[in-house]
């Protein structure tokens, strides 16, 4: 019993170290975790199916049956919701995996060879980000095809510029300090020292960029949905939601705001996670 | 009445929560035709009495008690807005580092008319023609063309001139110059001395508040002189006197390790022990735990400043 | 003449980056799985169409030979025709490009007014009101989505209030103000999420600029503070707030995509949309060469406008 309360007490003073350290990560980071375990369990609790339709109740406004109101079939927005958020963080989970796979790998290699190889590599990029991501995203799912997989892949392709450059930067920055030095005058190899020495400091900037690049790879996707290059019905995105809802926007408008404020609030849930992340390494730039 | 007078001077700053005196009970007159010098090493709170004359104080920053006046205005008491009409006019300052005090993306031309415009409220040909007269009295070579250039095309002492042109613009009763020289070669540094001295003191009857950590700078140019040493003046007199017989201990030290490299930064060669920081300053003489005259009373005891000799105040108790 | 070279510069850095991104716009039309005049057409179409498609998009020829007549006819002004109308691409472009343009144009310029002012404010004042909201819309613009926040205000200013239409577009040369109303709600969308990001650079520049030696020096010599802010600090914080601007016009044409389709604004954007949705790619990648070029041409207004604020570059004095 007291050893339970011990622990119970020593989480709390971990979860209240956390809180100080930085709140904007803290309460980022609560959002974050909360939608992924309500959402990764919505089917164990939630009375409804996503795609179940109540045709007693199409377009209800919230009611204790419909927490957040149904839509014009009279499937519940919250399940759908819940089920959405599933799609949100799948896609960006995905996309800034292979994102920060690739750019870290080229970002590093870039930094560390320099010279002729870091022109190969990062001259590319340069083209690349000379086009706004959703251009980009929407002319790769338009021309390839329209599924989940070639949009994780397309936004991942406009993440590998963004990741390559940040961990170039700061690949060129650890890779003058002392200790690199030393590692490269014992003779290390070329790959201990990238894996071992730099990766290992180099790589906390680029976690941060992931963070806010999280948030924006949701925006994208429920973009994409919106216009209908994503998600496809009867998926339940969230982009695809605030489409199908703008027809009944005037009779049922919980049908765009339900969806519309929880990407938000997802994507608010990432940035204060980046920014709070942001300070903790930087402390001299907090609050700029 | 003097023309600047300082009296019990405090003024703290804030740090991890609490406020810690910079400077404490500090009190000194300059008076009209005279070059003061304040001297001490870097963190003993000379350049922090610049910015409490000024009222230029940062945020984390506060005069917590004594008062400033300038003739018989009360500068502690005044409003912003007619200290910002005194700052510049009656009142000028310049600073360390002249490549960094002049707006990089103006031309000078620009940045001594619009000073002449703010307190003078002369018209844009008046205020031109009296520039290039400045730029000439300051000894900028083709003053004429040179108004049209910028910061970055001149060199530092040129830099300093331009400041110091911009200082006395609008004839200023006091000018505060803080270390003006030190960011300065040593022939350079002669000049922007003397151009001080005969533009403000000879020509004009000005006083001038020099703040240096160079005794060398001092014997150049100075009347008198006050010693500072955390955050409050131990010695205080005419520059003969002092230089001929120095009576604190500290002054003493300061004169020893003269000739080697004068007191740029860090340790006196000849005292054991450093400044004490803000958050750890001794109690009783502030010098006493490197004192080799020191006693169980210089702990207890904090010492006034004293006339000891003739022109000449010393706050140790040696003297008492 | 420090200014012409530095521009010089600029342009020659700019060639392969142009050159890469029509080789990628290129290279889009190889990707579609399939034969892309069939696609293009559509099942129905009859073996001669499709030949003469294959023919006009030199599918019959080794992929760099195919390039070159590309590259050849962009050159020569030629962006392709719509296979389905048989339109030439460029008069479909000369109608959307101004629409895009001022929207993002409009957006800009109201995003500068929110957020510069905020910015300063807040940065004069850290911990005051200013502060706190410039930190509010530092969060929130950049959390929303632009397409929902285009709805909320529909909803709420064009059904709600009926203070603006909801959707379609008027042209500028045929009713002033009745276009200003129709771009109004489009151009406040997009401002939100840009002058979040404004005001935040906003203020750290300014921050930044405050503790600087010559702020010290400009206020001892008793210049107005009015003066120092507006003048002298805005001026030197200019300079990175116009460079985070011009990167982030990106950005803005990105969001015009989406707020054009909310808003049914016929821009680049829609055009780009829709025609990605009908399969009809040729003029897909004459929008999207557009769009390239206008976000690097302004890449390199703001490379000019950064000189011209820093005499230094700009070789200026005598």
């Amino acid at each position: 019993m007291s050893a339970r309360a011990g622990r119970v007490g020593k989480l709390l003073e971990r979860l209240r170290g956390w809180y100080n350290a930085s709140r904007s990560a803290f309460i980022g980071g609560t959002i974050i975790v909360a939608l992924v375990i309500m959402t990764a369990t919505v089917s164990l609790y939630s009375p409804y199916k996503p795609d179940a339709m109540d045709f007693m109740a199409p377009l209800s406004a919230p009611t204790a049956a419909h927490l957040l109101g149904t839509d014009n079939f009279g499937r519940d927005i919250l399940t759908r919701v819940l089920y959405g958020y599933q799609i949100s963080l799948a896609v960006a989970l995905g996309s800034v995996g292979f994102g920060l796979a690739a750019g870290v790998t080229l970002g590093l290699l870039a930094g560390y060879f320099g010279g002729a190889l870091d022109n190969l590599i990062m001259r590319p990029m340069d083209v690349l980000m000379a086009f706004p991501a959703i251009v980009l995203v929407v002319a790769l799912t338009g021309f390839v095809g329209r599924e989940v997989s070639v949009m994780v892949l397309a936004v991942a392709v406009v993440y590998v510029p963004i990741f390559a450059r940040v961990m170039r930067g700061s690949t060129l920055e650890v890779v003058s300090e002392l200790y690199v030095e030393g590692a490269r005058a014992r003779g290390a190899s070329h790959l201990r020292l990238m894996l071992r020495h730099i990766l290992p400091n180099a790589i906390a900037p680029v976690l941060i960029q992931a963070s806010i690049l999280m948030g924006i790879a949701i925006l994208l996707e429920s973009a994409l949905s919106f216009i209908g290059l994503g998600t496809q019905p009867p998926d339940p995105s969230l982009g695809l939601m605030l489409s199908e809802g703008r027809s009944f926007m005037q009779q049922a408008p919980w049908m765009v705001m339900v969806p519309g404020l929880a990407i938000s609030i997802v994507v608010l849930g990432f940035n204060l996670l980046g920014n709070g992340l942001q300070d903790l390494l930087n402390p001299a730039r907090k609050g700029r | 009445m003097s023309l600047l007078s300082v009296q019990n001077l405090t003024t703290e700053f804030l740090s991890g929560g609490r406020w810690l005196e910079a400077v404490s009970d500090v009190s000194f007159d300059l008076q009209r035709g005279e070059i003061l010098g304040l001297v001490g090493e870097s963190g003993c709170g000379k350049s922090t009495i610049a910015y409490s004359v000024m009222r230029l104080l940062a945020s984390n920053a506060r005069i917590s008690a004594g008062e400033v006046w300038l003739e018989d205005l009360n500068l502690t008491k005044a409003s912003e807005d007619a200290l910002q009409d005194l700052r510049g006019s009656r009142l000028s300052m310049i600073f360390q580092d002249p490549m960094t005090a002049l707006d990089s993306l103006f031309t000078v031309g620009h940045q001594v008319i619009e000073t002449l415009q703010e307190h003078l409220g002369l018209n844009l040909a008046a205020a031109q023609e009296r520039a290039l007269d400045l730029l000439r009295q300051v000894g900028i070579p083709a003053a004429e063309e040179r108004l049209g250039a910028y910061p970055y095309q001149f060199s530092g002492g040129m830099s300093q001139r331009i400041a110091l042109a911009i200082a006395i613009s609008c004839h200023p009763q006091v000018l505060i110059a803080d270390e003006p020289t030190t960011a300065l070669d040593v022939t350079i540094q002669a000049q922007i001395l003397h151009l001080i001295r005969r533009l403000l003191v000879e020509e004009q009857g000005s006083g001038v508040l020099l703040i240096t950590h160079d005794l060398g700078v001092v014997a150049q140019v100075c009347d008198r002189v006050a010693v500072m040493y955390a955050g409050k003046i131990v010695e205080c007199g005419d520059v003969e006197s002092i230089f001929s017989n120095p009576l604190h201990p500290y002054t003493q030290a300061l004169f020893k390790s003269l000739p080697s490299q004068g007191i740029a930064r860090g340790a006196l060669e000849n005292i054991q022990g450093l400044v004490p920081g803000l958050a750890d300053r001794p109690t009783g003489c502030q010098f006493h735990p490197r004192c080799i005259h020191a006693r169980a009373l210089c702990r207890e005891r904090t010492p006034p400043l004293r006339n000891a000799a003739d022109g000449q105040e010393v706050a140790c108790v040696l003297y008492d | 003449m420090r200014l012409l070279r530095y521009i010089a510069g600029r342009l020659l850095l700019l060639l392969p980056v142009l050159f890469g991104t029509s080789v990628l716009i290129f290279l889009l039309l190889r990707l579609i799985p399939g034969d892309p005049a069939q696609v293009i057409l559509g099942l129905r179409a009859t073996p001669e169409r499709l030949a003469i498609v294959r023919e006009e998009l030199g599918l019959d020829l080794p992929v760099h030979l195919q390039y070159g007549q590309w590259l050849g006819k962009l050159l020569h002004g030629d962006l392709g025709k719509d296979f389905r109308s048989n339109e030439s691409v460029s008069a479909l472009l000369r109608v959307r490009l101004p629409v895009t343009i001022q929207l993002t144009l409009m957006s800009l310029t109201m995003a500068v007014l929110i957020a510069v002012p905020l910015g300063i404010r807040a940065a004069i004042r850290p911990g005051g009101i200013a502060d706190r909201l410039s930190m509010l819309l530092g969060l929130f613009g950049i959390s929303i989505p632009d397409f929902w926040l285009g709805i909320m205000l529909i909803l709420l200013f064009a059904l709600g209030l009926r203070m603006f239409p909801s959707s379609g577009y008027v042209r500028l040369d045929a009713d002033l103000l009745g276009n200003l109303r129709a771009f109004f709600l489009p151009a406040l969308t997009l401002a939100v999420g840009l002058s979040a990001v404004l005001v935040r650079i906003t203020r750290s520049a300014v921050l930044e600029v405050l503790e600087l030696d010559f702020v010290k020096f400009l206020r001892a010599k008793g210049l107005r503070e009015q003066r120092v802010i507006y003048q002298h600090v805005l001026r030197n914080a200019s300079i990175p707030i116009v460079t985070v601007i011009g990167l982030q016009f990106g950005y803005l044409l990105g969001g015009a995509v989406i707020v054009e389709e909310v808003f049914s604004l016929p821009g680049v954007g829609r055009l780009i949309v829709s025609y990605t949705l009908e399969r009809n790619y040729p003029v897909v990648q004459a929008g999207m060469l557009v769009v390239a070029f206008l976000f690097i041409m302004v890449n390199l207004t703001t490379d000019v406008i950064y000189a011209l604020l820093n005499p230094k570059i700009r070789g200026a004095g005598t």
